[in-house]
């Protein structure tokens, strides 16, 4: 079992296939293209556009899941104040109790919303088809510096470890009288005692993992040898000039509709 | 000439009071196995790290003297070129994981990466080192939730498969438990056998007289005594050293106050063994 | 070219491996506070850590970096946060160049001084990006100023602020408690 912090799912498919760099262009083109038009219609259907692709990934169960456990709370909460407090709104579509939807309002967090799911989802959909590592050595490839690589890597492994480190100094400040149940300024002084250890004992490791790092050849000034390939295959032309397709598409519609 | 060498060493930690180290004169040569011994704060891991060059490019300092490794001098080389000749391994298993191998095959692979060695040859000299060091079939699993005694393994194989010329080991067996010790110094065995260099500091001075052939005794930063173990264990100077020598010398030492018999080389349990059954022998003809 | 030569001194090793546990402590910081049950996020006491310990420019790395690590891992909500990261980093960093973590009366006032910044940044996010919405408690301060009449950025900065100002004044205390805890030997080896 891998310790690794991570939304990956390993299936196969078209587009969990690609260079991690070309999933990196949707994504890119995903994050422009909804703030590039107001038309509700249209956001809806990158929506769906990102929906399709989860579902040819194979990966819409978890998709779905995991962008409603994300963004639900968060366009419930959304909808709820905007509709009914929209500053400046007026005209009103019904009436709940003694507070008023206005049309403004929802649709302002209709556009929100759309946007939102737009950008989180593609972000999803590239987390759960790509493997932390390979979008990593992709990167590093194209000239991001290792040291980054490293860092993020490293960061994701070190993680389950700090966490399972804080618990078991929880509990034992717990067994030395730290109170953590109470008012919140009780709670609150439990923090320091279960943090300031931690970081403590987390930091005081690191001059040896220098030394050790050292001993591996971290710093050699050669390039590092790559263990996997990332030549680019046809379909991987492909979708990079769809994708910016698309993206000329939707410049080319916003100015045109600034203009008429 | 000697593989490594150290002269007139003197070394104090930048913001310490006293020298770490104090005029070292030492020799390594090719092959040896040399035991570094002495009690805690003597300076035995500064000494690994004078000839690794973390002192002085690392820890910064008051550094004079000189460390050859292969002829050429720590001060003028940089870190990484080091490196190639010495490897090193720490007392502490988890402090030298990589932290971005999934498995341990990626692990010990992860050295020759960084030196850019071409990916046929690493698969070739990470197989064959595992197979030497018994950890093949650790080979998938992630190297934090071995046990101690695999972690060091692993560190060793990570290290020996970038082919040093000298291997170092600080305190290898310190935090582990005696199912990891063992393995451990069966791995440190293998690689005596191969006929590498080693350096190895250590508390358990019964596994050193089984290993070492040279030993060098510190105490409070100054080389006390050096040279071939039996010379070093059985010289009067020793009394002097605050550390105690393996439990065979002293038997032997008590034995000679009794017995009447010419100097017995007692350094292992099977000499000391075999020194117990020819005086019982010689007490039965005796009667 | 004094800048760039500035920024590469710090850049150590130490404190290229400070950042992976820097961001370690941003993600974990927030999940202990999550089982204290206390109501705010401190996931910013890794950069502020950094930015003491190691410089400005670093701590930008490591406050950068750690929202793509949490995007990665366990909430990809967390990337436009990036930017407030950055600030944060900048911020902390010149707040301890000018010594405002050498007591604990300067560094209550640095929580107040990074807590304004993060409001700053965070407000135009969190209103343009979100329509005003990050968390249940923030929310309802800002339905509520809403309901007053007031405007959305507005009302937004506002509930940022209160938030804000527990969440990194206990940060700046946590990150004060460490580094006069920490021996003189260490704290040498993250400056360049």
């Amino acid at each position: 079992m891998v310790c690794l912090l991570t939304f990956y799912e390993q299936k196969r498919s078209w587009f969990a296939d690609l260079n991690p760099i070309t999933k990196l262009y949707f994504v890119g083109v995903m994050f422009l293209i909804p703030f590039l038009t107001d038309n509700l219609l249209i956001l809806t259907s990158y929506f769906l556009l990102i929906l399709a692709l989860a579902y040819s990934s194979k990966i819409f169960n978890r998709f779905c899941n995991t962008l409603t456990r994300i963004i639900l709370p968060l366009l419930i909460l959304l909808f709820i104040m905007q509709s009914l407090l929209y500053p400046g709104g007026e005209k009103i579509i019904c009436q709940i109790w003694f507070m008023s939807v206005k049309q403004e309002g929802v649709i302002f967090a209709s556009t929100i919303g759309l946007r939102l799911l737009i950008v989180i989802g593609s972000i999803l959909v590239f987390l759960i088809t790509t493997h932390p590592k390979d979008m990593i050595m992709a990167l590093e490839q194209k000239g991001v510096p290792s040291a980054i690589g490293y860092i993020v890597l490293s960061t994701m492994q070190i993680i389950p470890h700090m966490e399972m480190m804080s618990k078991r100094i929880l509990d034992a400040q717990k067994s030395r009288g730290v109170e953590v149940e109470g008012n919140i300024w009780v709670r609150a002084k439990a923090y320091l005692p279960v943090v300031v250890p931690l970081i403590l004992s987390s930091i005081a490791q690191l001059e040896n993992k220098v030394m050790a790092l050292e001993c591996r050849a971290f710093n050699a000034p050669v390039k590092k040898t790559s263990m996997v390939d990332f030549t680019l295959t046809g379909a991987d032309r492909f979708v990079r000039i769809i994708v910016i397709l698309i993206l000329v598409a939707a410049v080319v519609g916003r100015v045109a509709s600034l203009w008429l | 000439m000697a593989l490594v060498e150290l002269k007139d060493l003197s070394f104090k930690y930048q913001l310490a009071d006293e020298f770490a180290l104090k005029r070292i004169n030492l020799k390594i040569e090719e092959g040896d196995f040399y035991a570094i011994v002495g009690a805690n704060g003597s300076g035995k891991s500064s000494l690994c790290y004078a000839i690794r060059g973390f002192i002085p490019h690392f820890h910064r300092g008051d550094f004079s003297g000189e460390v050859l490794v292969a002829d050429q001098s720590n001060s003028q080389r940089k870190l990484g070129e080091i490196g190639l000749d010495v490897g090193f391994v720490f007392q502490n298993p988890f402090s030298q994981i990589s932290g971005v191998a999934m498995n341990v095959y990626e692990e010990v692979s992860f050295g020759l990466e960084n030196l850019g060695v071409a990916k046929e040859m690493i698969a070739h000299r990470v197989e064959e080192i595992m197979t030497l060091l018994e950890i093949e079939h650790l080979r998938q699993r992630n190297p934090y939730n071995l046990s101690g005694g695999e972690q060091q393994k692993v560190a060793i194989a990570s290290v020996m498969v970038m082919e040093p010329r000298i291997l170092i080991l600080d305190e290898p067996t310190s935090q582990l438990d005696p199912v990891g010790t063992e393995q451990v110094f069966k791995a440190i065995e293998l690689m005596k056998n191969r006929g590498m260099t080693i350096i190895l500091v250590e508390h358990k001075m019964e596994l050193i007289s089984y290993f070492a052939n040279k030993v060098a005794v510190l105490k409070n930063g100054e080389l006390l005594l050096d040279g071939p173990i039996q010379d070093v264990f059985t010289s009067p100077v020793f009394a002097h050293s605050q550390i105690k020598p393996p439990v065979y010398v002293e038997v032997n030492s008590e034995l000679k106050k009794h017995f009447d018999y010419c100097c017995e080389e007692v350094l292992t349990h099977e000499q000391c063994t075999a020194l117990l059954h020819s005086l019982k022998q010689r007490s039965a003809i005796e009667k | 070219m004094k800048l760039v030569e500035k920024v590469k001194q710090n850049f150590t090793m130490m404190s290229l491996l400070l950042i992976p546990v820097a961001i370690g402590i941003n993600l974990v910081g927030g999940a202990i506070a999550m089982a204290l049950k206390l109501p705010i996020y401190l996931d910013c006491i890794g950069t502020i850590l950094t930015a003491v310990l190691a410089g400005p420019w670093v701590a930008v790395v490591a406050g950068a970096l750690s929202s793509v690590v949490a995007t990665i891992t366990i909430d990809p909500i967390s990337l436009p946060f990036g930017l407030v990261q950055i600030a944060i980093a900048l911020m902390a960093g010149y707040l301890a160049n000018k010594g405002l973590f050498e007591t604990v009366l300067k560094t209550i006032i640095s929580g107040v001084i990074l807590a304004v910044t993060a409001a700053v940044v965070a407000s135009p996010i969190v209103a343009y990006l979100f329509g005003g919405v990050t968390s249940a408690g923030s929310a309802f301060i800002v339905g509520y100023l809403l309901a007053t009449g007031k405007e959305l950025l507005n009302s937004v900065f506002t509930a940022q602020i209160i938030t804000d100002s527990a969440d990194k004044i206990l940060s700046s205390l946590v990150v004060f408690a460490v580094v006069r805890s920490m021996p003189e030997r260490f704290k040498i080896k993250f400056r360049g």
